[in-house]
């Protein structure tokens, strides 16, 4: 077997086993546990193989994984709050906290900084400023405008420079304001 | 154009700082050990695809 596969149209390849960092790292912007992130990671995969046909050619081998994951939480998140509504807005509201020993020593500030983020504005964060994925993907993957993802990706961007101090007051895209709500609804799963 | 998109861009090279520092994390889960339940599923979803391609191009 061929292990690398011509992915796309754009003549990409990509290897399931290759993309399985980018969907952990993905996934631990959604769970607050390692393992859990592990666990949506293997539901998705099992999910990606059941569905397998309808994958179209042409369409991000990632891109299309990152949106079964997303819809998989998405989904897990409603039918949570159908059954134990108490419990699952317990879960939802906790924050979300990018945590493995290796992610904490090599980028505590910045893990900090993220999780304080909405889970709307981590998601679009991780995905473009950590996976490369275009604004067009993104608001694919995500079911929004692309002017909604670049107002979210800026918004993001100059919060994570706030909170860590190295952004100038000039440059501030967004108020402190801005910020504290955010933070307080952070976690809080409100499908669109 | 979204109503909330017509904001200030910040410099490009605070932007870059800031995907860059997302990179390191990425790293960091890269350099983690990818656990077996994984590495199977990714296996046979990758021979999933091969499958459907060679039905798709028959010689």
């Amino acid at each position: 077997m061929n292990v690398n596969e011509i992915d796309g149209q754009n003549g990409e390849v990509d290897s399931v086993v290759a993309l399985i960092p980018a969907l952990r790292a993905f996934a631990r912007s959604f769970c607050r546990n390692p393992n859990d992130a592990d666990d949506l990671v293997q539901e998705t995969l099992v999910k990606a193989i059941a569905n397998i046909d309808k994958y179209e050619e042409g369409t991000r081998l990632k891109s299309w994984l990152f949106t079964i994951m997303r819809n998989t939480f998405y989904t897990r998140i409603r039918v949570a709050k159908r059954e134990a509504p108490g419990d699952a807005d317990c879960v939802a509201s906790q924050p979300i906290v990018l945590a493995t020993q290796e992610w904490t020593l090599r980028g505590q500030e910045v893990e900090a900084a993220i999780e304080r983020l909405s889970p709307s504005h981590r998601e679009v964060l991780i995905l473009i400023g950590m996976h490369g994925v275009s604004y067009e993907e993104a608001a694919e993957i995500c079911g929004c405008a692309i002017g909604t993802v670049k107002s979210r990706l800026n918004r993001a961007r100059g919060a994570v420079l706030e909170m860590l101090g190295e952004q100038s007051a000039g440059a501030l895209v967004e108020s402190s304001e801005w910020l504290a709500g955010e933070a307080s609804s952070s976690g809080r799963v409100s499908p669109r | 154009m979204s109503p909330d998109e017509d904001e200030a861009r910040m410099d490009p090279q605070q932007e870059a700082g800031v995907d860059n520092r997302l990179g390191t994390l990425l790293e960091a889960i890269e350099g983690e050990r990818v656990p077996e339940r994984l590495l199977k599923l990714a296996e046979m979803l990758q021979n999933e695809l091969s499958l459907r391609r060679q039905r798709r191009r028959p010689n």
